[in-house]
């Protein structure tokens, strides 16, 4: 299910294949998570067999690129080879709308904190080496619950 | 989690630098501890944030070293020139969430598998969180000690960051945590550390960092989706 996505074809090939179908969504402008479809659960990060039931009947699906920041914090020190120049950058567990069980770590904008139980959207930017990375920021909409 | 903990439960510069003052304080007892020097209020705000809110002091040391403690039958034990401890109590347990996706999707954030280690432990030596004279918390950031304290029953849940924020783990407080100084402020290396200190003090070995009177000391491990709680009695 997650092979011959055309997305992947332009992917780095450093990206492990587990994350392949990941990246090769977010080249696409969408966020695909790894999805039992023995418990029909979605589940992060991805693994050989589902967390929730062990099934190895796993598939990717797209979700909204949507959610709530579960927990967020402003990094001033980078501990990553390389990230540290963008120092200080915003980060943020996002519980996503479509898998509010699962939450993404992502980048959010700019250096402030995006406060935890803000509405957010993943959007998708170029980073510095032109690769397509997913970004959260803040939702200029009131719908939660919906 | 600091920031969660904040959000659900209120967590305050002075509770996390409540930990790591007193920390420090035990350290300063300790001739063989890393950071000895004394830490005010103020040279804990000092520190650099490292990812808010915690600061380089909220984090363990980076340490290169080695200990060792002998297991034995309680007989060989009585035969050996040092007072005897007993491992009354000593769970290990996993959280349902694996570490892989422990951080994405573990249900219950603030709380982890120290739990029922802690439980099963204390269980095996017939006692209570209560009857504890000393403890030996693995304290890799002041945030995981803190929140340790209340899987332990040491407080209630949303409870730990007022606890240590009043001192309470200190020389002289409530309870005496990390009478080494911790991987905080003795050494990071790899808790090992804990299980010789609770030791000592279940001896009455730690010289001039003695908890007087100490028979039940407990020691833990941790690692996110794995924790390990050991009781040590004289």
């Amino acid at each position: 299910m997650s092979t011959g996505v055309p997305g992947e074809a332009g992917l780095a090939a450093g990206i492990p294949a587990q994350f392949r179908p990941f990246w090769g969504g977010v080249a696409e402008y969408e966020i695909r998570l790894p999805y039992c479809c023995s418990c029909q659960q979605f589940h992060w990060y991805p693994q050989a067999y589902c967390p929730n039931c062990g099934s190895a009947d796993l598939g990717w699906r797209r979700v909204r690129p949507s959610g709530q920041v579960f927990a967020s914090t402003v990094v001033r020190r980078a501990l990553v080879p390389g990230a540290g120049p963008r120092a200080p950058f915003g980060i943020a567990l996002v519980s996503l709308d479509d898998a509010p069980h699962c939450r993404l770590v992502l980048n959010t904008e700019g250096s402030d904190q995006v406060p935890i139980g803000s509405p957010v959207d993943i959007v998708f930017v170029a980073d510095q080496s032109g690769r397509t990375v997913p970004r959260a920021v803040a939702a200029q909409r009131d719908d939660r619950g919906r | 989690m600091a920031q969660r903990y904040a959000h659900e439960y209120g967590l305050e510069p002075a509770q996390t630098g409540g930990l790591v003052m007193a920390t420090r304080q035990w350290a300063a007892l300790h001739p063989e501890a890393l950071k000895r020097e004394p830490l005010d209020l103020d040279g804990y705000l000092a520190s650099p944030v490292i990812a808010d809110p915690l600061r380089v002091l909220d984090c363990c040391l980076l340490t290169d070293g080695a200990a060792a403690f002998v297991v034995t039958s309680r007989e060989r034990a009585a035969d050996c020139a040092q007072p005897v401890v007993e491992v009354a109590g000593c769970a290990l347990s996993r959280s349902a969430t694996s570490l892989h996706n422990y951080f994405t999707q573990l249900p219950d954030y603030l709380s982890g598998p120290g739990k029922v280690s802690a439980a099963t432990a204390l269980a095996q030596a017939g006692i209570g969180i209560a009857d504890i004279d000393v403890a030996e918390i693995y304290d890799c950031f002041s945030i995981t000690a803190i929140m340790q304290l209340e899987d332990l029953g040491v407080c209630g849940r949303g409870e730990g960051a007022a606890f240590v924020g009043e001192l309470s783990t200190a020389p002289g407080g409530q309870l005496p945590v990390n009478t080494h100084g911790g991987l905080l402020s003795h050494s990071y290396i790899g808790g090992i550390n804990h299980v010789v200190e609770g030791v000592r003090q279940i001896r009455w070995q730690a010289r001039g960092r003695q908890v007087e009177g100490a028979r039940v000391g407990l020691v833990t491990g941790y690692s996110a989706d794995e924790h390990a709680t050991l009781v040590l009695t004289r």
